[in-house]
């Protein structure tokens, strides 16, 4: 009688849910192996590395296309989600000191900065996946999972999940500073530094989203190098949580992604953070 | 003249042989739950009929005839019992040792029973009311098929909750002061050492209490009422839990006047019916007494039931026809283990102090002191930096892309079906990994587990004075004071790797503390709410009884006065000035009278009317509108103050009752009013077009009960009987209540709806009508089989009060929306009644006895033809040893 007591107790204790749960000890580990299978993909010439340049070739101006050959792309992510001014996307530049071309990924999935974080390096395998513009004419050829009505579809969070495989490193994004005058649409997609501009001086303290707009608002920013004065857009979402902050006067230095404006009317500057707004000594006497 | 005289020498010499060819046999036959000696039992022997006795130590002995013969064994109101003996020696003594005997053949089955529902478990919900709560109601065949075939169905009893179902131990009122209702995990799974209760049957008032509307019970753990003995109980199920042991030990009463009883036990279970859905429960009892004269005893009484379980999600049937029904979205792989995110935990022991003072068997005084402390929590997941991580979540789900305003996306439905079904339970790596993420910017963790407590502490005293001014007149007098303080809070129980929380909201980053806005809270810490709840309640109760032959008239009374306060210990940044310190102090005084007659015509039939008026203060939970952020009290905005229930209650029964027959039938009528109802939710379409969080006032809600209860048993053949019961009942709302909701994201202080149609609705409460067949077969040779039909109908969905508003058809500037259409509404506003259907119950038994253990097997099986309900569950059955 004892004995069977004794025993169905001990049965007992262990059928149930442990109270506490330790951190996994493999994190990542089904993303490693993926990574892993990639990069030997990669040795073996089952896959080919191409440029983003390279890639943006494959779309013909008209329709989104699905890439055909087996090819990977690489880099280091630069945008952040974080604050709501970039939505489903992030954008990687080819290097992290020495960027020389950007691209844009659609993916979709919100709080993307909890795993692609800023200086994350990843590599992407696009084999069947599609280049093309979200709304046609946009000017930034970007890669995502579909198409419909010739415009670029995101990818789905199962495709980002297989394909957009992060390693573990995360770099420091370097500085690079580019002039007003030299920006051009080959900057789209890399993470650059525009110093001693201003704002307009007739928009000081009026928030970086004006109430009127429903989406975006564009700031004109104005640098001025040897009696040459040269503007710029600086382009912030409404759905940022820095929209309402204000526009500072006084000359700034200002980092973000070169972009273009929903209709690919102009180039932007998008901002990660408000905090990537600094004082800077002054170019324009104004 | 020679045929005579043989005769007689014929005679002289069989009666010569008779006295010598005879054997005794010598037993102690014992109440089966209780270990009480039986102090008479009939005996049938193969040539008569006798009554036999027992000793002061409850033997009995009986001569018997030698050969090899059954005997049966007949004790009042016990199942009758066979014995097969076999008497070889003259003169040998046979000593049978204790016997058990048991009464209806639930109580076997009321030994090990598990039927405890996910309802009755999850102390937040209205619980329907089972087994354990029924329990020793053994008279009432209508009370006993709700305990263990009805409650299976979420069958509510008068279509009442369970506040109105009163539950004291020792005296002292185990109903919640905050929500009026018992928490049956207070003191689950100590069934067997709790079986010594008073109950009173549907409005009727207690002794000592005044009692409820839907029956009230008065637990008493003395150990004097125990004889002595020892019992383990294992049962196992694949209901709510799978293991259950209960080990108690009783010492009946020494010479020295102590005695006591221990009980401990174990309730485990990987896995209920729903995936990830573990048990782990403790119970622990201990009584002691002294007797320190026949007039005068003490009994002091612990009582510690600790629960931990995982929650079972509740899903729609989208998401069952993609993943079958024992699917919960509330767990994830980890580590090869579900992990399940939504764990409830209740640790609430109690202590208590009675004595019992007798100076004469006319007049008795009870005074218990009681105190219970403890906490309560239910873990979730927060995802202040990251995505909903919950699988189902509306946004996740095929039906979300089927629903868009720019029409159906098939792609997109289609690859959320296939995620879904893929994955489709929680991801808690991707969750550790984004806090790694986060940790290595120093930055707050994106997702954590809490757990939303609430840490009550209350003392309760009670003190009864019974005295019988004359042989037929019973008087009772009842003094009680409660008093308790909960402390209310969330804390993260676990970062998932992540760093301390951020204390303020993460969208509209509004600060939990504005006094300290900065704060993090980490393990342990207080996160987004912090608040006291003090409740007390002083109430003195009357009944004066009058007992007849013929006749027994009751009269009960009560009065009560009934505080509340809230207490902020944080500064809401959406309320700064309404949510820091002392609220309003609100009190209301509380009456209610009963009154009853019962009247026996003609020996066998009997008449019993009972009348009850009750005016009852609101609980404490729906006296404030939103605790967690405000100290706002229901009704301060729409300038209706808060009202206090007005119940009144009228039944009338004819029973029956003979030894082979028992019949009930019962008329009723219920009708409350004036009860106020908070609940919380999110809600989308909300004035318009905005979607809020936002805490729902209804407050003038009537509810009309009317209804027959039909109970009757017959005795076919002694081994045979059979039952039949049915419950009618109409249960609906007898008025238009009025709403109005509050929100953080509302403009103003609150919205007004206005009046909710909800008049002649029926109310969700189960299903209105019940009806059981069952057959039961006793054999007097220890095994018994039952057979049970049930038939379910009337169920009705429960429908949210604000959609039945002006809400439904208004846009945000109070005129109607263009594409309304009538005959659309009217049909997306028809009430929803769930189909009928049926369920088909098995029980068998059989117990051994070896030497001095008795060793019973026990088997049900519920719907067995496998019905699928949308409201139940599926197939179960329990398996029980006893071992006394």
């Amino acid at each position: 009688m004892k004995q069977l007591f004794f025993i169905g107790f001990l049965f007992m204790i262990s059928c149930t849910q442990k109270r506490d749960f330790d951190i996994p000890k493999n994190l990542g580990n089904e993303e490693n192996e993926m990574l892993n299978d990639l990069l030997e993909k990669l040795d073996s010439g089952e896959l080919t590395k191409v440029s983003f340049v390279q890639v943006r070739q494959l779309y013909n101006g008209r329709e989104a296309t699905q890439i055909d050959g087996k090819l990977v792309i690489s880099g280091v992510v630069v945008s952040s989600d974080e604050s709501g001014n970039f939505y489903k996307e992030i954008y990687i530049q080819d290097h992290p000191t020495n960027p020389t071309e950007g691209i844009k990924v659609m993916i979709d999935r919100r709080e993307l900065h909890n795993k692609y974080n800023i200086g994350r390096e990843v590599y992407l395998n696009i084999s069947g996946l599609f280049v093309g513009e979200a709304n046609r004419g946009d000017g930034v050829i970007a890669i995502g999972g579909g198409e419909d009505n010739d415009e670029l579809v995101v990818m789905s969070e199962q495709q980002s999940i297989e394909r957009v495989l992060r390693t573990k490193n995360t770099f420091e994004i370097g500085e690079k500073t580019i002039t007003l005058t030299e920006l051009m649409e080959t900057h789209i997609g890399l993470f650059v530094t525009l110093k001693s501009v201003h704002f307009l001086s007739e928009e000081h303290g009026q928030p970086l989203v004006a109430a009127k707009d429903w989406y975006d608002t564009q700031r004109e920013i104005t640098q001025c190098i040897e009696n040459t004065k040269t503007s710029f857009l600086l382009e912030t979402s409404r759905f940022a949580d820095f929209s309402d902050m204000p526009i500072p006067n006084g000359a700034i230095r200002v980092r973000g992604i070169i972009t273009k404006t929903y209709n690919g009317s102009d180039l932007v500057l998008a901002l990660n953070a408000y905090e990537d707004i600094t004082p800077d000594d002054p170019s324009c006497s104004e | 003249m020679n045929t005579t005289r043989r005769a007689t020498f014929l005679y002289l010499l069989f009666a010569q042989l008779g006295f010598t060819q005879t054997a005794t046999i010598q037993f102690y036959p014992i109440e089966a739950e209780s270990f009480r000696s039986i102090q008479s039992l009939q005996v049938q022997l193969p040539d008569k009929i006798i009554t036999t006795h027992a000793t002061q130590s409850g033997r009995h002995t009986i001569v018997v005839p030698l050969g090899t013969y059954d005997i049966g064994l007949q004790a009042k109101t016990r199942r009758r019992l066979n014995l097969s003996l076999v008497m070889q020696q003259a003169g040998e003594v046979k000593d049978l040792g204790q016997i058990l005997f048991f009464g209806q053949v639930e109580d076997e089955m009321s030994f090990g029973v598990i039927s405890l529902t996910e309802e009755e478990l999850d102390s937040d919900s209205d619980e329907s009311l089972s087994a354990s709560t029924y329990l020793n109601t053994v008279s009432d065949v209508f009370y006993r098929t709700v305990a263990f075939h009805f409650s299976a169905a979420f069958f509510k009893p008068r279509g009442l909750d369970s506040s109105h179902r009163k539950v004291l131990i020792n005296d002292i009122e185990m109903n919640k002061l905050n929500t009026g209702r018992p928490v049956w995990s207070n003191w689950g799974g100590l069934n067997d050492v709790m079986r010594n209760q008073i109950f009173a049957q549907g409005s009727q008032a207690l002794l000592s209490h005044f009692g409820g509307l839907i029956g009230s019970t008065n637990i008493n753990t003395s150990a004097t009422q125990f004889g002595k003995g020892s019992r383990v109980t294992y049962s196992h199920s694949n209901r709510s839990y799978q293991h259950r042991l209960l080990v108690s030990y009783r010492s009946g009463v020494a010479d020295n006047g102590w005695g006591y009883v221990a009980a401990f036990g174990l309730r485990r279970g990987l896995s209920g019916a729903q995936e990830g859905t573990f048990y782990d429960a403790t119970s622990a009892l201990l009584s002691v007494d002294k007797v320190i004269s026949p007039q005068h005893q003490l009994n002091f009484t612990a009582i510690y039931t600790p629960v931990r379980r995982g929650k079972g999600s509740s899903y729609t049937k989208e998401v069952a026809e993609i993943k079958g029904n024992t699917y919960n979205s509330y767990w994830g792989w980890q580590n090869n283990i579900r992990r399940n995110a939504r764990v409830a935990r209740i640790a609430e022991p109690q202590l208590m102090l009675s004595h019992h003072w007798q100076p004469k068997p006319t007049l008795v005084w009870r005074t218990t002191i009681a105190y219970q402390f403890g906490e309560t929590g239910n873990s979730r997941l927060d995802y202040p930096g990251g995505t909903n991580p919950d699988p189902t979540y509306y946004q996740k789900l095929l039906s979300y892309f089927l629903s868009t305003s720019s029409g159906p996306d098939y792609e997109k439905a289609f690859q959320a079906k296939s995620f879904f079904d893929q994955n489709g339970q929680i991801d808690w790596e991707a969750m550790y990994q984004a806090n790694q993420t986060k940790t290595a910017l120093g930055k707050a963790a994106a997702y954590a587990l809490y757990e939303d407590r609430e840490d009550q502490s209350s003392w309760a005293i009670s003190s009864t004075l019974e005295t019988q001014p004359n042989p037929n007149q019973q008087l009772h007098l009842s003094l009680r004071y409660r008093k308790m303080q909960s402390e209310n809070f969330a804390t993260p129980i676990d970062l998932l790797g992540g760093l301390p929380l951020q204390n303020a909201d993460p969208y509209d980053h509004y600060a939990y503390d504005l006094d300290n806005p900065t704060t993090h809270s980490g393990l342990g810490d207080p996160y987004r709410y912090h608040y006291l709840f003090d409740a007390n309640r002083v109430g003195l109760h009357t009944k004066f009884e009058v007992n007849t032959a013929r006749w027994q008239a009751t009269v009960a009374s009560q009065m009560t006065h009934t505080a509340y306060q809230r207490y902020g210990l944080f500064r809401n940044g959406g309320y700064p000035n309404a949510s820091k310190g002392r609220s309003k102090k609100i009190s209301f005084f509380g009456i209610g009278i009963k009154a009853g007659a019962k009247i026996n015509l003609m020996g066998r039939h009997w008449i019993d009317g009972n009348l009850a008026y009750i005016k009852r203060p609101p609980t404490l939970q729906n006296s404030f509108s939103n605790p967690r952020e405000n100290n706002h009290i229901v009704g301060e905005f729409s300038n209706s103050p808060l009202k206090r229930e007005a119940i009144v209650s009228a039944e009338m029964s004819y029973l029956f009752r003979s030894p082979a027959t028992d019949i009930r039938l019962t008329v009723y009528g219920v009708q409350e009013r004036d009860i106020t109802d908070v609940s919380y939710f999110f809600a989308d379409g909300i004035g318009g077009d905005t979607a809020a969080f936002i805490q729902e006032v209804v407050y003038g809600l009537a509810k009309d009960h009317i209804g027959l209860e039909w109970g009757m048993q017959i005795e076919l053949l002694p081994e045979l009987t059979l039952n039949s019961v049915a419950a009618l009942g109409y249960h609906a709302h007898a008025k238009n209540p009025f709403t109005y909701a509050t929100s953080q994201d509302f403009e103003e202080e609150f919205i007004d709806f206005g009046e909710s149609k909800l008049k002649n609705t029926r109310l969700a409460v189960g299903p209105h009508n019940a009806f059981a067949l069952g057959i039961g077969y006793q054999d007097p040779n220890f095994w018994r089989l039952g057979i049970t039909y049930s038939y379910y109908t009337h169920s009705y969905l429960s429908i949210s009060p604000i959609i039945r508003t002006q809400n439904f058809i208004l846009d945000d500037d109070g005129l109607p929306f263009i594409d309304y259409n009538p005959e659309k509404a009217k049909d997306l506003l028809t009430p929803k009644r769930f189909d009928d259907y049926g369920l088909l119950n098995l029980t068998a038994s059989k117990s051994w006895k070896i030497n001095q253990m008795y060793i019973g097997w026990f088997m049900g099986i519920n719907n067995i033809l496998g019905q699928h309900i949308f409201l139940g569950d599926t197939n179960n059955h329990v398996v029980q040893i006893i071992a006394a």
